[in-house]
């Protein structure tokens, strides 16, 4: 089985490698003490996929008591170097360059050796909390099982309890005795992760391999997650090594940040230097296009009174449990309407009372003033979050712009024609794509096929359910503004719901903040989300981490003091 | 956001199977459509005198059953009347599923639990005891056979098209479409259908194999189209009395074709699952 | 838990209850009806009015399905029109006779099936691999009369190993006496049921493999020996159980024409004999009974996965 956990062949390296410092001959005494303090040593990283280059030339050092970033759009490369840190890629990757992890060569270690170093040279924390612990086994075997696994004489699991009891108060798990005898199912996302940071330091790891371990999170934990690998750091002096691409998490956490770009390092620097002043034309584009709040200016749009969207004390109900509890909204014509909220705060929901694919068990729905019937759908358009299912994966770009037209005009093919390519135009899409189908597509090329299909029958309303949530800041920052642009041209109303407050702040006109399918706080975007009232809109202000490291120790120091 | 790489060699073999399936299959379809064109037997017509030859005496390659009929002829006209129940009651058997399984799928709520209960209950009664009882109360033949196969064997088709169907709803691009105004005849017709097709042929295929081997059971058991027609299973059925005489050409030829179609049909089917779930992929 | 017990219970409570409308329905649609079944062709039709008015034929469909309902309950599922006994009796005595061998076989089957499909996945795409894998597809494409035939022929005839047949005798007792005789019946039986666990087996192992979990298993320094059969092994087994249910009908399928090819004297061989003979209520007896059997045996592998699979047995998280 150790094909799956293959190790990097070492006949494929060049034989003759630049000596690494630790081995030069002529080393200082303070050289030595700087590679004793260095945890993870990476050199001219090169990794492939039959013709495919994934990191390109890649060198990053992380010491004892540094986090050290490492931020790309997908695709850049920047997972595969933790996997390859742990000597994790599958067999079919090429790899090349020297990784020197707590002082032992990836390249050259054994099998056992590798096993050996996995979870006591490094500890690895992932993306996914709901899919990174096994569902059939209890916390206390799998946290037990990575002390064990580094025990020269394994006892039992239950032998371990005591210590795992203590590793999950440590990361800051609740009721950490009846923990141990749980399963990852009866554990909310934020614990899970908890959990996974625990296994990760059970060994006693000199370094933190964390791969976008706040992506899958609400910001509100997000921030928890932040503070307890800073906790780690600054008391057991781990180093880190931190893959993410949110650039708010970097200035909130990183001493030093490396740019990825397709597998190349774009820029390195320390952290306040990079965001004060960074060097290379990427890393400058991806700061710009980072949605910031106070960005916006605001004009008062919020002139028409003709509500084209009407929600009045809404309340949805599942198993007896409310998910909407008496939300009342209203959309007026031409307003961009933000609606917000963390997981579970019903915004997906009341979203879909709108539409009419949620029937609530009380209050009322009005579009444009009436039912949601076939004439008011033909004046609505819609775009769903998730690019992948947007798509009819058997139907072209040209049919799928086109749909709409079919079901409710008599237009003919040239008619229907000419009006997809001047679409094509809006979104800022080529017409070489015409022919193509969805899974040909790129993420935010898809988004903008779905808001052309939105906006071809050139709608009163349009929802949009978290349009750019999956897609990388740069692609997300290009298709906002296409919506803005739609929105200028076709005047619509629009709902947007978003967990992202600074893109509803780039984006809306008013904002609705909900929290466990209540209405928290409602009111124009310069007031809610400038000056909140509310001490929950003020918590998730404050904990959307900001791209700027110096504004952002100002807003932490109440939150940690 | 780490891609595995497929091992190319893996991809390879899925394919080289589905080769290899459809060439048997055509030469089997091959044999038994062309061949009796070529190869002429008297299949009607019963000679005593010539029964129970041995491979390759008086000109019969395959030898000859206890009614002197020649049994490589008899193993073309037998393999048309397999396929040909195969075929269709594998088809019939498809088409009810998916009808069956859209609707179950697709409206959902109670419909979709009395349509999937009575899918239990048929699938708490094994087919083949369905069959038995079914082919005592009627007199066989080609399109009957086939009718009363596809209507015990549906179920699963049934089931996979459910889940299909099922999923599909729950897709951002049938709800978008359906907000924006497309009725339910169009969502079906043009979004939902045309996405089932891979699990549809790929479900028909295997369907077809597991008919050909229904038929075989049938016919095995004494049920099956009446004399001087035949089939491999009925082929294999009489074979069976002279197996201690040492008369395997009366039993390995019908045998070996049955395993050969169905295996091909399978190799066929693995190769269409694997296309249709890389082209869902990419 | 209770809930979903419950829940089952009353599915397969539904779902029997449906059976027995089917097997009613069959028995009407007979030519002739039951009374022609049980005088004879030679009847005339005063016999069958007197013959129908004794049985409570001439009573309306609701009500005669009621009584049919009563009478089953009360274990009387008729008589056979051959064998001058009772269904019930002869389902007695046949019955454990048919759930020895099948139980057998497919337990045999199961357990030399699963440690197979990891090994194949484990192997994916090696010389094991790909020949396990052909040969599955042959056996898969075997008909199960003619791999016993060609048991009887290696085995029998051949080789004599084992008999051609299987021990002959009333009681199970006898039939386990010899139990060299069952050897070539529970291999012909077992065969289809290891075939398609190993492929279940292999592909849920092959799919557990690629899951988040393993990886976080390996980077904290678990050996890969562990990782298969700590980690994975419950998991794939956890999707494979919930298999069983739907392979029981599959195992009475094949045991039907296992038993009449060694002569086996269980159920499957009086349907055989009955479906030559027109012998309905002995036919529909036995429908029932496999039905009934089919949903407990369902239930049963529901069950097994509720101890196995913490996510049905202990309640999530709320959110």
């Amino acid at each position: 089985m150790s094909e799956l956990a293959s190790e990097s062949s070492s006949a494929e390296r060049p034989r003759e490698r630049t000596p690494s410092p630790s081995e030069a001959p002529a080393a200082s005494e303070s050289s030595d003490a700087n590679a004793a303090a260095r945890v993870l040593e990476i050199d001219d990283l090169r990794v492939g996929y039959g013709s495919t280059v994934a990191v390109d030339g890649l060198s990053v050092t992380v010491s004892r008591g540094e986090i050290v970033a490492l931020v790309g759009e997908s695709g850049s490369g920047k997972s595969t170097v933790a996997l390859a840190a742990l000597g994790l890629l599958p067999r079919s990757a090429r790899v090349e360059g020297t990784i020197t992890l707590a002082g032992q060569d990836i390249g050259s270690a054994t099998p056992e050796e590798l096993r050996q170093l996995r979870g006591r040279g490094a500890g690895m924390v992932f993306q996914e909390p709901m899919t990174a612990l096994n569902p059939v086994l209890t916390i206390g075997f799998q946290v037990a099982e990575s002390i064990r696994n580094h025990d020269s004489q394994p006892r039992r699991h239950k032998h371990y309890d005591d210590r795992c009891v203590e590793l999950l108060e440590r990361v800051g798990v609740p009721d950490a005795a009846k923990r141990l005898k749980q399963y990852p199912h009866q554990l909310s996302g934020g614990l899970r992760q908890r959990v996974l940071i625990a296994i990760a330091i059970a060994a006693g790891p000199g370094l933190i391999l964390a791969d976008e371990p706040t992506t899958a999170l609400d910001v509100t934990v997000q921030q928890q997650i932040l503070d307890l690998i800073r906790d780690i750091r600054d008391t057991e002096g781990t180093g880190t090594l931190l893959i993410t691409h949110n650039l708010g998490v970097v200035a909130d956490i990183a001493d030093r940040v490396i740019v990825l770009r397709n597998g190349k390092v774009v820029e390195e620097a320390d952290t306040e230097t990079l965001f004060a002043s960074p060097k290379a034309d990427y890393t400058r584009q991806l700061l710009a296009a980072v949605p910031k709040l106070g960005d916006t200016q605001h004009e008062d749009r919020h002139a028409a009174e003709n509500a084209v969207l009407q929600l009045r004390d809404i309340v949805v109900e599942y198993h007896g449990r409310r998910v909407v509890d008496d939300v009342s909204l209203t959309v007026d014509k031409g307003e961009i309407v933000g609606l917000v909220g963390e997981s579970g705060s019903g915004k997906t929901t009341l979203a879909q009372c709108a539409l009419g694919l949620v029937t609530p068990k009380s209050g009322a729905v009005d579009v444009f003033g009436g039912r949601l019937d076939s004439k008011a759908r033909r004046r609505l358009g819609v775009v769903f979050q998730d690019p992948a299912s947007s798509l009819d994966p058997t139907k072209t770009v040209a049919q799928t712009i086109a749909e709409p037209l079919v079901i409710h005009t008599r237009t003919g093919r040239a008619e229907r024609q000419r009006k997809v390519r001047e679409l094509m135009d809006a979104v800022e899409l080529p017409q070489s794509l015409l022919d193509r189908r969805g899974h040909e597509l790129s993420g935010g090329q898809r988004q903008r096929v779905s808001l052309a299909r939105a906006v071809v029958l050139g709608p009163d309303l349009l929802i949009a359910d978290e349009p750019t949530s999956a897609l990388d800041v740069s692609v997300q920052a290009a298709v906002l503004d296409v919506l803005e642009r739609l929105h200028v041209g076709f005047g619509f109303g629009c709902l947007f719901i978003s967990h992202d407050l600074a893109v509803v702040d780039r984006v809306c006109d008013r904002v609705a903040v909900l929290r466990g399918g209540q209405l928290v706080e409602q009111g124009p975007c310069a007031t809610v989300l400038h000056h909140p009232e509310h001490p929950y809109t003020q918590a998730l202000l404050l904990a959307s981490p900001v791209p700027d490291p110096a504004a952002q120790r100002e807003r932490r120091r109440p939150a940690r003091a | 956001m780490t891609t595995i790489a497929v091992p190319t060699r893996f991809r390879l073999r899925g394919n080289g199977l589905a080769v290899v399936g459809t060439t048997i299959l055509v030469l089997v379809l091959a044999f038994c459509l062309l061949g009796p064109l070529l190869y002429h037997t008297d299949q009607v017509h019963t000679d005593l005198g010539a029964a129970r030859l041995s491979p390759g005496q008086q000109g019969h390659p395959l030898g000859t059953d206890d009614l002197g009929y020649d049994v490589l002829g008899r193993l073309m006209i037998a393999g048309r009347t397999s396929l040909a129940i195969g075929v269709l009651a594998g088809l019939l058997a498809t088409a009810i599923g998916a009808i069956w399984g859209a609707l179950a799928g697709y409206v959902g709520g109670w419909l979709d639990a009395v349509l999937m209960r009575i899918v239990d209950t048929g699938v708490a009664i094994p087919a083949l005891f369905l069959l038995l009882v079914a082919a005592t109360l009627i007199t066989p033949s080609i399109g009957v056979l086939s009718l009363v196969i596809g209507c015990v064997s549906w179920l699963v088709p049934a089931r996979l098209m459910r889940a299909e169907a099922a999923t599909l709803r729950e897709r951002d691009f049938i709800k978008a479409i359906t907000v924006m105004g497309a009725g339910r005849f169009r969502v079906v017709f043009t979004h939902l259908l045309p996405n089932a097709v891979g699990t549809l042929v790929v479900a028909g295929t295997f369907q077809i194999a597991e008919a050909i081997l229904l038929v075989a059971y049938v016919s095995f058991l004494g049920l099956g189209v009446p004399p001087p027609a035949t089939d491999w299973g009925a082929m294999l059925s009489k074979g069976i009395t002279y197996t201690y005489d040492g008369a395997w050409w009366l039993i390995l030829p019908p045998g070996i074709a049955i395993v050969l179609i169905v295996c091909a049909i399978n190799f066929v089917g693995d190769g269409l699952r694997d296309a249709f779930a890389a082209r869902g992929r990419s | 838990m209770t809930r979903f017990l419950a829940r089952r219970l009353l599915l397969a409570l539904l779902v029997v209850f449906l059976v027995t409308v089917v097997t009613f329905v069959i028995l009407h649609l007979l030519p002739g009806g039951p009374a022609r079944g049980v005088l004879g062709v030679k009847a005339t039709a005063e016999q069958i009015d007197a013959f129908n008015k004794s049985q409570g034929f001439d009573q309306s469909i609701p009500v005669q399905y009621w009584d049919y309902l009563i009478r089953l309950l009360h274990g009387d599922l008729g008589a056979s029109y051959t064998l001058n006994t009772d269904v019930s009796t002869l389902l007695a005595e046949r019955l454990p006779k048919t759930l020895v061998l099948t139980a057998t076989s497919t337990i045999l089957g199961i357990i030399v099936a699963l440690p197979l499909g990891v090994w194949q996945a484990t192997r994916r795409g090696r010389a094991f691999d790909v020949v396990s894998t052909g040969l599955a597809f042959v056996l898969y494409a075997t008909p199960v009369f003619f791999l016993s035939l060609l048991l009887i022929i290696l085995f029998a005839q051949v080789w004599p190993i084992f008999p051609a047949q299987a021990a002959q005798g009333d009681t199970l007792a006898d039939l386990l006496s010899q139990p060299g005789s069952l050897v070539l019946p529970v291999i012909a039986g077992g065969a289809a049921t290891a075939v398609a666990y190993s492929r279940y087996m292999r592909s849920s192992t092959v799919d557990n493999l690629a899951e988040d979990y393993v990886r976080t298993a390996r980077a904290k320094g678990t050996p890969e020996r562990t990782i298969l059969w700590r980690h994975v092994w419950p998991n794939s087994l956890t999707s494979v159980v919930s298999l069983i249910g739907y392979s029981i009908p599959v195992v009475f399928g094949g045991s039907l024409v296992v038993e009449s090819m060694f002569n086996y004297p269980g159920v499957g061989l009086l349907f055989w004999t009955a479906a030559r003979n027109a012998d309905f209520p002995v036919l529909l007896g036995v429908v029932l009974v496999i039905a009934v059997t089919t949903v407990l045996g369902s239930l049963l592998a529901d069950v097994l996965q509720l101890l196995i699979d913490p996510r049905v047995r202990v309640p999530g998280a709320k959110s």
